[in-house]
C-alpha cells in the first residue's frame, strides 16, 4: 500500500481521475469534449470520488497495512466503491434539486449509481494494482540499498583486529587495566561496525568512535602517533553516516603515520561552511624511496566510503583526496540532512 | 640460541620476549630488538644472530625485504615471520622463511618453529637471490669484504656504472654494488631515469639542464658535485620528463 497521505500519491490519484473523467465523457460521444459544462461536471464528480477515496485510504492506511495482502487489497478496493455509491447518489439528488441537467433526464437514480460503481470498481482495481506494483518496486530498491549499506559498513581491517588482539595479549601481563580498556574500546568499535544504526548519527558520536580507535592505535604506535584536533563546536550535532570518518583516520595511520619510523601528526579538522560540513584528515606521507605499500587496502576503503555517501546523499556529498610532496589529505563534504 | 626480535611495536616485542622466556626448550637468549628491517639487518651483522623473529609490516624497510637482504649474507640467520594477518604467506614462503606465524602467536607454535630452526644448516637458510619477485626494494645492499652497507633508495642521487660494478652516489657517500644498471632501471622505473649509457639519476633530484663549453647538454642533479652528461640518445626522454615536471 502506498501512502495516500503523501502529496505525490494524491497528485497521481488526481491525474488518473482526470483522465478517467475525460474517457467517460468521450467514449459515448466524442464531441462532448467541447461541451465545457459536461467536462466540468464529469471531472467534478470523478475528482470528488477519487480524492474522497484517497482521503479515506489515508486515514485507514495504518489499519490496512496491518492486514494480510489479500484482505488489505479487498478493503482498499471496497473504499472507492462505497464512496462512489454515496457520492453518485448525492450527485443525482443535487442535480435534480437544482435542475443543472448535467445528468441526462432519462437516466434514473438506480442505473446511474450502479454504472458509476461498476466503472469505479474497474478503474480503482487498475489504479490500486498500479500503486501496489510501484510500492513493491520502491521497497525492493530500499531493501537492496540497505543491504548494501550493511555490507559496506561491516569492514574494519582484519589487520587492525589482529594487531589489537596482539596488543591486548601483551598488555595482560604488563598492564591489565590498559588491556581492559583496550578490550572495551575494541568492543565499542565492532559494535558500531556491526550496528543496527544504519542511518545517520551526530558528528560527536562519530568523533567518539574515532577517539576509541585512536586510543587503541596509540597503544600500538606509542609516541609515533600524535593527533591534532581542530573541531568546530557548531558541527558537533551535524548528522553524518556512521563510520564515515573512522576509515579515513585508519587510512591515514596505515598509509602514513605507521610507514614512518618517527611517526607523525595526524590532523582532524571539522568546519561548517554554509550548508556543508567539511571534515578533513591530514597526514604525512611515507618517506621518499619507501617500497610500495604491501597492502592495497587504501582504494577499497575510499571506494567503500564513496558508495555509502552515494547511498545516503546521492550526488550531494563527496570525498576528495589531495596529495602534496610530503602530505596526504582526504576531505568529506556532507550536506545537512535530517536524521531519518 | 641467539634471537633477535624485530617489530615496530614495543608491545608486540615485549610479548615475544615474554613468550620466549616461557619456552624452556630450546633455550633462547634475546640478544637484541629492532624496530624496522634496516636496524634488524645491522643488528644481525653485529650480534651473530641465529634466529630472527621478523614482523612484516614495518617502516623504513619491511620484513620481506629485510629477509631478502639477510639471505645474501655469509651466515644467514633463520627467519621466522610473525605477522598480524596472513596475506603475505606466499611471499614469505618465497623468501625461504622457516616458518610463518600469525599474531597473537601461540607459545606452542613458536616453540615448534624454534625447534625447526635448531636443526637448520647455513645452506638451508640461504635463499636464492631472486627470492622476492618484482617488488622494488627500499634499500640497496653492498657487501664490502664481508661488511654490509645499506643505502636507502630515497637518499640516492645517481648511479654510475664502472666496469662490472655500479657506484651508488648517495647522501651517505659512495658505495660499490654488484648489480647492473639495467636491472636497477627496471626495478625502479618511477625513481630513476637513464641519462647516459653509464648513468641513472633520481628523477626527483633533477634540478635543470645546462650546456657545457662544447654545447653538450648536462643534467644538474641535487647531491652531485658536477653536472652529469646527457647522451644524445637519452635526450628526448629527458626533455619530455623536464617538460612534465
Amino acid at each position: 500500500m502506498p501512502d495516500f497521505c503523501s502529496l505525490g500519491v494524491l497528485g497521481a490519484v488526481a491525474l488518473v481521475a482526470q483522465l478517467v473523467a475525460l474517457v467517460i465523457i468521450m467514449v459515448p460521444d466524442p464531441a462532448a469534449i467541447m461541451n465545457l459544462q459536461r467536462v466540468v461536471a464529469a471531472s467534478f464528480l470523478v475528482q470528488w470520488i477519487a480524492l474522497s477515496s484517497a482521503a479515506l485510504l489515508c486515514k485507514l492506511g495504518p489499519r490496512i497495512v496491518g492486514m494480510s495482502t489479500s484482505a488489505g487489497m479487498a478493503w482498499a478496493w471496497s473504499v472507492p466503491l462505497v464512496v462512489t455509491a454515496v457520492i453518485s447518489a448525492m450527485m443525482r439528488l443535487v442535480d435534480d434539486a437544482f435542475r443543472f441537467g448535467v445528468i441526462p433526464e432519462d437516466t434514473t437514480t438506480q442505473p446511474f449509481v450502479i454504472s458509476a460503481v461498476v466503472l469505479s470498481a474497474l478503474f480503482a482495481a487498475a489504479a490500486l494494482r498500479y500503486f501496489y506494483v510501484q510500492e513493491q518496486l520502491r521497497l525492493n530498491v530500499e531493501r537492496e540499498s540497505e543491504a548494501r549499506i550493511d555490507a559496506l559498513q561491516a569492514r574494519i581491517r582484519p589487520h587492525f583486529l589482529f594487531n589489537t588482539l596482539n596488543t591486548v595479549a601483551s598488555l595482560i601481563r604488563i598492564d591489565p587495566a590498559a588491556a581492559e580498556r583496550a578490550v572495551e574500546d575494541l568492543a565499542e568499535l565492532f559494535r558500531a561496525s556491526l550496528n543496527q544504526e544504519k542511518n545517520l548519527c551526530p558528528l560527536a558520536r562519530e568523533l567518539e568512535l574515532v577517539d576509541r580507535y585512536l586510543d587503541i592505535e596509540s597503544l600500538r604506535l606509542r609516541e609515533r602517533l600524535q593527533v591534532q584536533r581542530l573541531l568546530d563546536p557548531d558541527a558537533m550535532d551535524w548528522p553524518v553516516p556512521l563510520l564515515s570518518l573512522q576509515p579515513l583516520v585508519e587510512n591515514a595511520i596505515y598509509h602514513g603515520i605507521q610507514t614512518r619510523a618517527d611517526g607523525g601528526a595526524l590532523r582532524i579538522e571539522t568546519r561548517v561552511e554554509g550548508n556543508t560540513l567539511r571534515i578533513s584528515v591530514h597526514n604525512p606521507k611515507p618517506p621518499a624511496g619507501t617500497a610500495p605499500a604491501l597492502s592495497r587496502g587504501n582504494h577499497i576503503a575510499l571506494d567503500n566510503i564513496r558508495q555509502r555517501l552515494a547511498l545516503h546523499y546521492g550526488h550531494r556529498a563527496r570525498l576528495e583526496v589531495d596529495s602534496g610532496p610530503d602530505y596526504h589529505a582526504a576531505t568529506l563534504f556532507l550536506p545537512r540532512m535530517t536524521r531519518s | 640460541m641467539r634471537v633477535l626480535i624485530v617489530d615496530d611495536e614495543a608491545l608486540a616485542r615485549s610479548r615475544m620476549r615474554a613468550l620466549l622466556a616461557d619456552i624452556g626448550d630450546p633455550v633462547t637468549e634475546v640478544v637484541g630488538e629492532a624496530a624496522d628491517g634496516r636496524a634488524a639487518i645491522e643488528q644481525c651483522e653485529a650480534l651473530q644472530v641465529q634466529v630472527v623473529l621478523l614482523d612484516i609490516s614495518m617502516p623504513v624497510m619491511d620484513g620481506l625485504e629485510a629477509a631478502r637482504h639477510l639471505a645474501g649474507g655469509e651466515h644467514p640467520p633463520a627467519i621466522i615471520f610473525c605477522t598480524a594477518y596472513d596475506e603475505h604467506a606466499l611471499a614469505a614462503f618465497e623468501a625461504r622463511a622457516i616458518d610463518y606465524l600469525v599474531k597473537p602467536v601461540r607459545a606452542e607454535r613458536l616453540q615448534a618453529a624454534l625447534l625447526r630452526a635448531v636443526k637448520l644448516s647455513d645452506a638451508d637458510r640461504r635463499a636464492p637471490a631472486s627470492g622476492l619477485g618484482t617488488r622494488s626494494r627500499s634499500h640497496l645492499c653492498a657487501r664490502i669484504r664481508g661488511n654490509l652497507r645499506l643505502v636507502a633508495v630515497g637518499e640516492i642521487s645517481y648511479l654510475l656504472a664502472e666496469d662490472k660494478y655500479v657506484v651508488v652516489h648517495s647522501d651517505q657517500g659512495e658505495v660499490l654494488i654488484e648489480e647492473s644498471l639495467k636491472t636497477l632501471e627496471q626495478e625502479f622505473p618511477d625513481r630513476f631515469v637513464r641519462i647516459h649509457r653509464n648513468c641513472l639519476i633520481a628523477i626527483d633530484r633533477l634540478q635543470g639542464l645546462d650546456r657545457d663549453a662544447e654545447g653538450n647538454l648536462q643534467a644538474r642533479v641535487l647531491g652531485a658535485a658536477q653536472p652529469l652528461e646527457i647522451s644524445r640518445r637519452c635526450l628526448p626522454a629527458i626533455r619530455a620528463l623536464v617538460k612534465h615536471l
